[in-house]
């Protein structure tokens, strides 16, 4: 399907334009616009009456939900550093049970060259997320195309005060915070079931995925099926960004908590298992004891009880 | 921060037309190429017109399992199979499509450009907890939102 109206349709159909504009650059800071394709009252223009919560002054559905969003967009806003203006359309539709929200790159683009002193791509043959190519060629690279598509859904109930104070709903301000992250730059177009990469061309966030259990980065793999394998190795992928690394030791433990069986060995290995939300931390050291499998009924028969030992092991990295 | 509103209403077909020729004539101006104008009918399917076939065997595999929520008493409750149906029905059309392949504009410098709108999505979706709370996951695939819901863990895909 041809999408010439794609410009078009967006100018043709109502437009609620939001920009975004962070306060002057002391150390970053990007513009972000925000465009809608909701009809006039559904969506972001939703006239239920609702009653201002957590900060979130709106007095409709549709304004809260605007306010929340436009929250979201101006933190990366004013975290950002770019000079070009990131364009981001944005509505909230019916999509169905379980459903929160989708967002994503509109458009991709690689072997661009910067303006000025401007760098342009850091890799060759390297898809970047529009947003991040246009930071880095300092200029627009596909004018008249959004850079970014999100889509909340209006079936599900958000919470949309600003305050994070959102209890057991979940927050449209942190959802739209990650969905966007997705858009800006922070996702893969590696087909995760096969490993193949767009068009034949690796991508910018698979130059900084990198899998510890063969210290190999994705866009080494010379083939498909390597990186379809690596996907599936769960906490063995990470992050390789300087900024990331250099915020690990600050914001994550080390090592990941298993369960080893001493007695009887038939239980096998030792497996994952979460930490409990009580009691102290548990430590490299680890702990030993007794193992019970908690029953719900009297009559239901109870299994020996199987001794092990629970650990954090020392990191991978 | 500015709120700008009911602009679209507006733009005329005319002022549609002097729009298009001015972003042409700048794009060209900035980008300082030629801009393909096969850049303006770039053929992503965006989601939800793709037409793809609903996987039978992910609604098999989200059959009876409690991913929904009985309104009565706001726990978990199994799914029918109507409802799982419409549920792989919508992450269809909300998920990447693999083998995908939008058109590529590649300009005379060598800057390759791609309409991949809603090719790469991420999906956030949520399952109810029995204590009716829910628990949310951000996913790529289908695949991957199905096991979620199913009630698949982290530990059930790496020993796959």
């Amino acid at each position: 399907m041809r999408r010439p109206q794609l410009l078009t349709h967006i100018l043709c159909t109502t437009i609620v334009a939001f920009v975004i504009s962070a306060p002057p650059p002391a150390y970053a800071a990007a513009t972000i616009t925000v465009f809608t394709n909701d009809g006039a009252t559904e969506g972001f223009n939703d006239p239920t009456p609702a009653t201002p919560v957590g900060g979130n002054p709106g007095t409709t559905l549709g304004q809260q939900r605007q306010i929340a969003f436009l929250y979201a967009a101006n933190i990366w806003a004013k975290t950002l550093d770019s000079n070009v203006e990131i364009f981001v359309l944005a509505s909230f539709d019916p999509l169905g049970a379980n459903v929160l929200g989708s967002a994503g790159a509109s458009v991709i683009v690689s072997n661009f060259p910067g303006v000025g002193s401007f760098p342009g791509s850091a890799f060759p043959n390297t898809w970047y997320h529009s947003a991040l190519a246009d930071k880095r060629a300092g200029v627009e690279q596909a004018p008249g195309f959004f850079d970014i598509r999100a889509r909340f859904n209006t079936q599900f109930t958000f919470y949309l005060g600003l305050d994070n104070n959102h209890g057991p709903l979940s927050d449209l301000v942190v959802v739209v915070l990650h969905e966007l992250a997705h858009g800006l730059g922070f996702s893969t177009f590696v087909t995760a079931s096969t490993g193949a990469n767009f068009a034949g061309q690796t991508d910018i966030y698979s130059q900084f995925t990198l899998d510890v259990a063969d210290n190999t980065v994705w866009s080494d793999y010379g083939m498909d099926s390597q990186r379809a394998a690596s996907a599936l190795r769960v906490d063995r992928l990470v992050w390789i960004g300087s900024a990331s690394l250099a915020a690990v030791p600050h914001v994550l433990s080390f090592g990941r908590p298993e369960l080893a069986f001493n007695n009887p060995p038939a239980l096998g290995p030792s497996v994952r298992v979460g930490t409990a939300a009580f009691g102290p931390a548990l430590t490299s050291a680890g702990v030993t004891g007794h193992v019970v499998l908690g029953v719900d009924s009297s009559t239901d028969p109870v299994p020996p009880a199987p001794s092990g030992s629970s650990r954090m092991p020392a990191s991978h990295w | 921060m500015k709120l700008h509103t009911g602009k679209a209403r507006a733009f005329g077909k005319a002022r549609r037309d002097l729009t298009r020729v001015w972003l042409l004539a700048a794009a060209i101006l900035v980008a300082g190429t030629w801009l393909p104008s096969s850049l303006w009918t770039l053929n992503a399917q965006p989601p939800g017109q793709r037409g793809n076939a609903v996987r039978e065997d992910l609604v098999k595999k989200l059959t009876g399992k409690k991913f929904r929520v009985d309104t009565q008493t706001g726990r978990a409750r199994p799914a029918t199979e109507a409802e799982a149906r419409e549920t792989v029905e919508q992450l269809t059309t909300l998920l990447p499509t693999p083998g995908a392949e939008p058109e590529i504009v590649r300009r005379s410098n060598g800057t390759q450009i791609a309409n991949v709108d809603g090719l790469f999505n991420r999906t956030v979706i949520a399952r109810p907890r029995e204590d009716g709370t829910i628990e949310t996951r951000c996913v790529a695939t289908l695949e991957e939102a199905v096991a979620f819901l199913s009630g698949e863990t982290a530990a059930d895909l790496e020993d796959r």
